[in-house]
């Protein structure tokens, strides 16, 4: 036995140096891998996304707890393209060209992935992964949810009017979605020469036929109106000759609105049918597209019809309204004539007619066309009823602003008899205002119209070193004084409060929309993004993250961000080394 | 580091292959009455030195021959049981070798001969200090963060004392500290690991001639982590320090280089040795946090590392001296 245990002493010995010969393999790659130079990141509903491009990762930072911050790494596809957030910051767009040019069969396809950001206790997870054929170039995501477009390009042979329509998972998805359940169409539109500019995702309206969600895609000459369900059938409205009646135009934007008054509170009227205007390159003539049931009479099929139709079941007319000049924004907008709602097409002209800046109102049912004076060069206008009408109303109330002119307006839209009449409320601000941010809140955000700051709006100027807080209800405008520069504003996606910065400040503040009340923060170190998340599993709990991300690592001081206290602070460091 | 890893085997082979030519053959008294004893001088001129007998491959056979032909040397050197004069001859080989550290001198002029295996005397019976090298393969994702491969290698310094032998089997008590570490960034921060051990090591022996012996060593003992990194997000060093507890099981073998043949006094003795074998440590986790003396930003929260579990094979060769 002893002579046993001495040759099996010698093979241990034998076998441990062999063992330690042929063992002593490399650590994984991943380990050496410097950090991406320009940290991004992207605050989400429930968490914010911090891209990690040289692992092909995303990781996702949440709050657990007061003052507490996890990390969750998710795999994400290899050379990411482009990624941005939903409209609802829940979710997570991530386009990727994956290996290119691929060799092995194992190289990794190009992909579109869905990431939810969790929140409220649900921990961020990718809820569906789209395989790509060519590699990706942008994506458009429908602001409800349900559809994007995504874009190809890169190939040998490229269609431009190929468009990859994504049926996206449930808003209530909570598990991944199988490969065998995602939905994925490619759709060529129709083409005369051009290919896809811009897309608009229309809400669900009403047409002679049936209900549908349209997607509006302008080219450089052409708008096809494309049943989001149903994609083989689709509209076409050619815009340059005979339409426009001179050289080709370029549509730049496409107006759309469903006719019908009950967003006034009155009832649905089954004889309404959407109506679109497209506002054109250099143009003062407007199309309006309007629709009606199949055998109404249009005259489509001929040689020179600007129509072209494809599986629809309903009748397309264009009309032109011609506005004496370039309009620089166009919108429809609820008027009273009568003591009736009508609905009109208005259009901020760019020129003066006649010394005065004007609007043109559009009726789009007798093609007459009224002008407004508006007083000042304002270029854009955004409806803002809701926030600012109290009680009930028979027309909208817009915001114009923008321009060269420091100020901003309220815009009363109603009649008296047959004439526009004009109520233009306007108040200086010292900034010519470049961007109309809204409050929005979502889902984490505390119950009660008492934490609803709809009504409030930011307005930033170009490089300018304050920006307002328009309050719509009130109609007053407060300055915020910004002494080191622009700003970087970040709103909470509770609309509670907005993060104002300077990347690689120290400095930032937190604006509280309840009373307007700025408390300026002091970390220890160098800002390079804020975002406000959920925290925990309890809505109203919030916490902020500043991300100090200096190149070669990124850090993270987090707060409670309804108290936000820099004695009460705690700093994350190595948040790119979480997960190996 | 590297090196060592690739020298641990080279020596390890040239420590294997010669003994395996050697085919060491025990000591066999038998009962037959001994052959008149040579004079001296036809000792001197029969026996072989100890290094023809080990270029001849027959020590055993050799040192046996040579003790029965030379009776005195062999009462002198290799404790051999001869029949004594006007005594009972041994007849066995069972009979217990007790070393005898008053036995006569040699004569002016004996040759120093390797005793048989049931008389090693300080061959097997001594205090012992060793120093050497430990290499483990630790396979473990806990190791990534703090070196570029598997291996970790320690200094390794042990010190004990033979307790009991019999024949050829000796067992003893040690005691072994070993300390060692890596080095390395992790994503372009510096990290290091320092890995201590001390262990209480029973030992069990088996010499397969005077010079050689090869041995079981199963060791307990703690295990001592410190990881540290130094975030630069933070300016701070992060560090982790943990206490487990560890266990080895290893074999290997040792080899005389120098020394008196004769295992009759105790004398110095330098050994040179191999073993390899599993080593096993407590998981420990590494939760890094800022050291007393940061400079970093207040109310650092650790780092979470992840888990370190330093288990794998082990190979360690030493150098030792015994008395």
């Amino acid at each position: 036995m002893i002579r046993t245990m001495s040759i099996l002493s010698w093979q241990a010995s034998i076998l441990g140096g062999a063992l330690v010969l042929v063992g002593c393999g490399s650590r994984p790659d991943k380990w050496d891998e410097t950090m991406p130079y320009d940290i991004q990141s992207i605050g989400l509903s429930g968490s914010v996304a911090v891209r990690d491009d040289p692992l092909n990762r995303i990781v996702m930072l949440t709050s657990p707890s007061e003052r507490r911050l996890s990390t969750t790494a998710l795999t994400v596809g290899r050379n990411i393209v482009h990624w941005e957030a939903g409209p609802r910051r829940q979710r997570l767009y991530v386009l990727a060209a994956g290996v290119q040019p691929r060799k092995n069969p194992d190289d990794e396809l190009p992909s579109l992935t869905v990431v939810d950001g969790g929140g409220l206790g649900v921990d961020p997870f990718v809820v569906a992964r789209y395989t790509l054929d060519d590699p990706p170039d942008a994506i458009q995501v429908d602001p409800e949810g349900e559809y994007a477009v995504v874009t190809v390009g890169g190939g040998v042979v490229e269609n431009p009017n190929e468009l990859l329509l994504v049926e996206l998972p449930p808003a209530d998805a909570t598990e991944p979605l199988d490969e065998g359940e995602t939905r994925l169409t490619a759709k060529t539109i129709r083409s005369f020469g051009s290919s896809p500019q811009a897309i608009t995702f229309t809400p669900r309206m009403r047409f002679p036929d049936r209900e549908r969600r349209l997607l509006i895609v302008r080219t450089e000459q052409e708008v096809a109106l494309i049943d989001l369900e149903h994609p083989e059938q689709e509209v076409t409205v050619k815009l340059s000759e005979p339409l426009a009646g001179q050289v080709t135009s370029r549509p730049l934007e496409v107006a759309f609105h469903d006719n019908q008054p009950d967003e006034l509170g009155l009832p649905q009227d089954e004889d309404r049918y959407p109506l679109i205007a497209i506002r054109m390159e250099n143009e003062s003539t407007i199309p309006f597209l309007s629709f009606e049931p199949a055998g109404g009479g249009a005259a489509q099929g001929a040689e020179d019809d600007p129509i072209e139709t494809q599986g629809v079941g309903f009748e397309v007319t264009v009309n032109l309204a011609e506005v004496r000049a370039v309009p620089s924004d166009i919108d429809f907008f609820w008027t009273e004539v009568n003591n009736e709602p009508e609905l009109r097409l208005a259009a901020l002209l760019k020129a003066p007619l006649e010394g005065q800046y004007r609007a043109a109102m559009v009726d789009p049912i007798a093609n007459r066309t009224d002008f407004v004076e508006v007083g000042a060069s304002y270029t854009q206008m955004t409806r803002v009823t809701d926030e600012a009408a109290t009680g009930a109303r028979t027309s909208d109330i817009a915001l114009l602003w923008g321009g060269t002119e420091p100020s901003v307006a309220f815009w009363e839209l109603g009649t008296t008899g047959s004439a526009a009449h004009r109520s233009i409320e306007a108040h200086p601000v010292g900034i010519s205002v470049t961007s109309v941010t809204a409050i929005t809140r979502d889902d984490t955000a505390p119950e009660g119209e008492d934490f609803d700051y709809g009504h409030l709006k930011i307005l930033q100027g170009s490089g300018a070193g304050e920006f307002y807080v328009l309050d719509l209800k009130e109609r007053e405008t407060s300055p915020m004084v910004t002494p080191d520069g622009s700003p970087i504003i970040s709103l909470s996606p509770d609309g509670q409060r907005a993060w104002v910065y300077k990347r690689s400040s120290a400095r930032f503040a937190s604006l509280r929309f309840e009373d307007l009340h700025p408390t300026t923060l002091q970390v220890e170190r160098g800002v390079t993004a804020v975002h406000d998340v959920a925290q925990g599993d309890e809505a109203g709990e919030r916490a902020v993250f500043a991300l100090h991300a200096d190149g070669t690592s990124l850090g993270v001081t987090v707060l409670d961000a309804t108290d936000p206290d820099t004695a009460d602070t705690r700093f994350y460091g190595g948040i790119l080394l979480g997960g190996l | 580091m590297r090196t060592l890893t690739w020298m641990a085997p080279a020596v390890l082979a040239v420590v294997v292959v010669r003994p395996v030519s050697a085919q060491p053959i025990p000591v066999t008294p038998t009962s037959a009455p001994a052959p008149a004893p040579p004079s001296a001088p036809e000792a001197e001129a029969a026996a072989p030195t100890a290094a023809e007998n080990w270029e001849a491959g027959t020590v055993g056979e050799e040192s046996a021959q040579t003790e029965a032909e030379a009776p005195s040397e062999a009462a002198q050197d290799a404790q051999v049981p001869v029949a004594a004069e006007g005594g009972e001859p041994p007849t066995t080989t069972e009979d217990v070798v007790i070393v005898d550290e008053q036995a006569p001198a040699a004569p002016p002029g004996a040759l120093e001969r390797f005793p048989g295996l049931d008389a090693l005397g300080s061959h097997q019976s001594h205090w012992w200090f060793d120093i050497g090298s430990r290499t483990s393969y630790v396979n473990d994702s806990g190791l990534d963060p703090f070196g570029y491969d598997d291996a970790l290698v320690q200094f390794s310094v042990g010190a004990g004392r033979t307790l009991l032998a019999n024949r050829s089997l000796s067992v003893g008590i040690g005691a072994i500290y070993e300390v060692g570490g890596k080095s390395a960034d992790a994503r372009g921060d510096t990290t290091e690991l320092l890995v201590q051990r001390v262990v209480l090591a029973p030992e069990i022996r088996d010499h397969l001639w005077a010079r050689m012996y090869v041995f079981a060593r199963p060791a307990f003992g703690l295990l001592r982590t410190r990881a540290s990194i130094d975030e630069s997000a933070s300016g701070a060093t992060l560090e982790a320090k943990n206490w487990g507890t560890a266990f080895d099981l290893t074999a290997g073998a040792a080899y005389q280089i120098l020394g008196r043949p004769s295992g009759e006094k105790a004398t110095p003795r330098l050994w040179i040795g191999a073993d390899g074998g599993y080593g096993w440590g407590r998981k420990v986790h590494l939760e890094m946090s800022p050291d007393d003396d940061s400079d970093g930003p207040e109310r650092i929260a650790p780092l979470d590392l992840g888990d370190l579990t330093l288990r794998g094979p082990t190979f360690r060769i030493s150098v030792t001296l015994s008395y």
